[in-house]
């Protein structure tokens, strides 16, 4: 069936009619007849309703007068008469002008960067590092290098293996790939070789030479800077004389047993806060560093939690403007002290944070020598910790004396 | 003249025509209660929203219902919505 869309219609303009007279039907069959398509056709009391295109709607004149009927507009409907009222309004036209021409500029901008695949490195670090190149949000697409992008985050960032930077539309796409073993070429001195030195006292719990000469042996006592293992191998001729060294790059497992000395002191008295439970919430938007807040008054003694919600125009593009809320929680402060109980159980729970964070770090604690004494302002925990690391680090090579050759001939 | 017309029209069904074609029959299509096509007809005799007479060739058609409604209208199709109720075929000279 031939029909036109109503998208086609509507761009072509259409009006609604209300035809009147004595033979409708004589004037719908002309109008069939002389190729004039009419659409939603309905018989009210007040005679026919239809709609016909702005184009048959001029040809509809001669029908009428043949079939004596009239023909009265109800609505225009379509884009040449929205046109047609929209050029009265000439600021219409100049804002949609405006409008296409601040499209194209802003086209011509990066407003987003997006970054994906990275799990080691944060987003945050990587557009950071962005921002010191000088690639931020807000850019011209044209000053935008890829290539140049990819080779310096390749740079940057040692576990990153593989870069892809792309533009499309306005968006800046990161595609990072990342060395999932957790492998990290650690940094070594400059030179060849290197020698194995103690980066602490303490006595030399158990050592595994795999390159170069052990200058100790498990049980030796050593000071910080204790060359443990020497990159410098001596090289004897036949007579067990030493002829010359070969530099290597020392290598070995050498656990050191070590002192940590400890003190932590914290007074018997504190001050608790109890909170009323009276909560006010206020909103609030800020303003680059101004906050503009709706009531409430400052208050002395209480808490402010802010929930904060920063305005995003893409993705990572944070405008300076964020809102959210201020919930105050008034309190009152008291002064308390400690029971020895309390004390005792504070101090040792403080000590075993720092036992954690010691842990976390590779070492072992092997003997723990802390003690908590109570006074009565004051508690205080003090004395060492024995612990097993890796206390070593690589450092150049001490080059030896070189041994003149021919030496023992010019004696002869 | 009619010997001529069956002479032709038998030649056409012989040449397995459609008869829509052959003999420009209408052609009447119910979808559902609310919906109606009619192709090859003549001309609208009389449109009322309970009632719409069309002639065609071979007799006259009345479709009645309530609201009836001419969605789309030209010489060769009529498409007809509303809650179609009965359609009468009335063939030529009853």
């Amino acid at each position: 069936m031939r029909k036109e869309g109503c998208g086609l219609r509507y761009m072509k303009g259409c009006v609604a009619l209300l035809m009147t007279g004595k033979e409708p039907e004589r004037f719908l069959n002309l109008c069939a007849a002389n190729r004039i398509d009419l659409w939603d056709l309905i018989h009210t009391e007040d005679g026919y309703r239809m709609k016909v295109s702005v184009r048959d709607y001029f040809r509809l004149g001669p029908l009428c007068r043949k079939t004596h009927s009239r023909v009265r507009i109800l609505e225009k409907r379509g884009l040449p008469f929205l046109l047609q009222r929209c050029l009265k309004r000439k600021a219409f036209f100049l804002g949609f002008a405006i409008a296409a021409v601040l499209l194209y500029i802003l086209s011509l901008f990066i407003w987003n960067i997006h970054v994906e695949g990275n799990y080691a490195n944060s987003t945050w670090s990587v557009l950071e590092y962005l921002e010191e190149t000088g690639v931020s949000h807000g850019i011209l697409k044209s000053r935008v290098d890829c290539t140049a992008i990819a080779e310096g985050i390749r740079e940057e960032f040692p576990n990153v293996t593989w870069v892809s930077a792309r533009i499309q539309g306005t968006r800046l796409i990161l595609e990072i790939r990342e060395n999932t073993d957790g492998y990290r070429e650690e940094k070594t001195p400059s030179g060849d070789s290197w020698d194995l030195v103690a980066t602490a006292d303490g006595v030399v719990a158990s050592i595994f030479t795999r390159s170069g000469v052990p200058c100790v042996r498990a049980g030796d006592i050593c000071q910080a800077g204790d060359i443990l293992v020497s990159g410098a191998v001596p090289v004897n001729n036949d007579n067990g004389e030493t002829v010359r060294y070969e530099y290597v790059q020392a290598d070995a497992d050498i656990v050191v047993e070590t002192e940590r000395y400890y003190y932590d002191e914290f007074s018997m008295t504190h001050m608790v806060r109890t909170y009323s439970g009276e909560t006010e919430v206020h909103p609030f938007l800020q303003i680059f560093q101004w906050r503009f807040t709706l009531g409430g008054d400052e208050q002395e003694s209480c808490d402010y939690l802010v929930k904060e919600q920063k305005v995003r125009l893409t993705e990572n593009f944070i405008l300076p403007f964020s809102y959210g809320t201020v919930e105050t929680l008034p309190y009152t402060e008291s002064r308390e002290q400690y029971s020895e109980e309390e004390a005792e159980r504070l101090a040792g729970e403080r000590l075993g944070l720092f036992c954690d964070r010691l842990e976390k770090t590779g070492v072992e604690i092997s003997k723990n020598n802390v003690t908590i004494d109570l006074t009565e302002s004051s508690c205080i925990s003090r004395g060492s910790l024995t612990v097993r690391e890796a206390a070593y680090k690589q450092a150049p090579c001490a080059l030896e004396e070189e041994i003149p050759s021919g030496k023992e001939e010019s004696e002869e | 003249m009619e010997k001529k017309r069956r002479s032709g029209s038998r030649m056409l069904e012989a040449m397995q025509v459609p008869p829509d074609l052959a003999r420009k029959d209408c052609i009447v299509t119910l979808c559902g209660s609310s919906e109606l096509y009619i192709e090859n007809y003549r001309r609208i005799l009389e449109y009322r929203e309970k009632s719409i007479r069309i002639l065609t060739r071979s007799g006259r058609l009345e479709v009645c219902g309530q609201g009836l409604t001419v969605t789309s209208y030209t010489m060769d199709e009529m498409y007809i919505t509303g809650r179609i109720e009965q359609i009468t075929v009335r063939p030529e000279g009853l």
